[in-house]
């Protein structure tokens, strides 16, 4: 799957989101065919990817939400991406650091369970957070903010999101 | 009860073994040593479930703990019938693995609970 950043709306993110989990999900079946190193720079780029897009979000989008969007859904409070924004940049930290001592042996024993253990209750937060995003945040965006503000936030993230994507 | 316990607690090991023989795509040993756990385990659920509706335990714990078996054990054939599909060689994907040991997870995590609930309630 290739990411195309032709970002219109910002409800056009959730392709991001799409291209974020088939990622992890290549990684998954990277690190079950033992290739560790591999699976080791996928996942240090696909967090650079998240967190970029994180700080896109915290930068750009949450001011425009917070300025414009009223009344505020319970569930699309602006503490609940920020907490959620946190425990994900986290997670994928603790993944990083877990499989950087990794030699290749692990697939024979239960370390490989245990990390798909955790992997899952990471794709659990994922799924969730997406869903809050799509939802409430880039739903409500495309209906508040005007045409000319979308276009200039988006092509920002979209000129954010290349410097990372050619890193790789 | 204690054994009962115990037992579970065996079966959640022995049956992360076969977890891992799966991640590494050794799917005829996870078949096999996953058919080995899950046939003692479906008569241990259904043995304390008995044991549990003759007991003499306050009305809303024992709706709890057999409710949480009839779902363990409705759990039981819903994996069965993916390491059905996963023992033949030509279906088996790695998508289709992640997916299967991902419903893995969610039954040991029932599992987990039901053992901590019963401890609970049975000291």
């Amino acid at each position: 799957m290739t990411l195309s950043i032709t970002y219109k709306f910002f409800s056009d993110l959730n392709t991001f989101h799409d291209y974020i989990d088939q990622q992890f999900l290549d990684h998954q079946i990277t690190l079950m065919h033992g290739n560790v190193a591999a699976a080791y720079s996928s996942l240090v780029h696909l967090r650079a990817l998240i967190k970029q897009h994180i700080h896109d979000e915290e930068e750009y989008l949450l001011p425009l939400y917070i300025n414009l969007v009223r009344p505020v859904p319970k569930g699309g409070a602006v503490e609940f991406y920020r907490r959620e924004h946190r425990t994900i940049n986290r997670s994928l930290d603790d993944f990083i650091i877990e499989l950087h001592g990794w030699s290749g042996q692990e697939a024979g024993n239960l370390r490989l369970v245990r990390l798909f253990d955790r992997y899952y209750k990471f794709k659990e937060l994922l799924d969730h957070h997406h869903a809050r995003e799509r939802i409430f945040l880039y739903r409500l965006l495309d209906r508040v903010v005007h045409k000319k503000a979308i276009a200039e936030t988006l092509e920002r993230i979209s000129h954010n999101q290349e410097k990372v994507l050619s890193h790789v | 009860m204690y054994n009962y316990m115990q037992k579970c607690k065996q079966i959640l090991q022995a049956f992360e073994l076969s977890q891992s023989a799966m991640l590494r795509r050794k799917t005829d040993t996870a078949c096999q040593e996953f058919a080995a756990e899950i046939d003692i385990m479906e008569k241990l659920f259904t043995e304390i479930q008995a044991d549990i509706d003759n007991r003499e335990i306050e009305s809303g714990t024992k709706t709890l703990l057999v409710k949480q078996l009839e779902r363990l054990l409705i759990f039981t054939k819903e994996l069965t019938g993916y390491m059905d599909i996963l023992s033949v060689e030509q279906q088996v994907t790695p998508e289709l693995i992640i997916f299967v040991f991902e419903r893995q997870y969610k039954f040991k995590n029932i599992l987990r609970k039901h053992l901590a609930d019963f401890a609970r309630f049975s000291a």
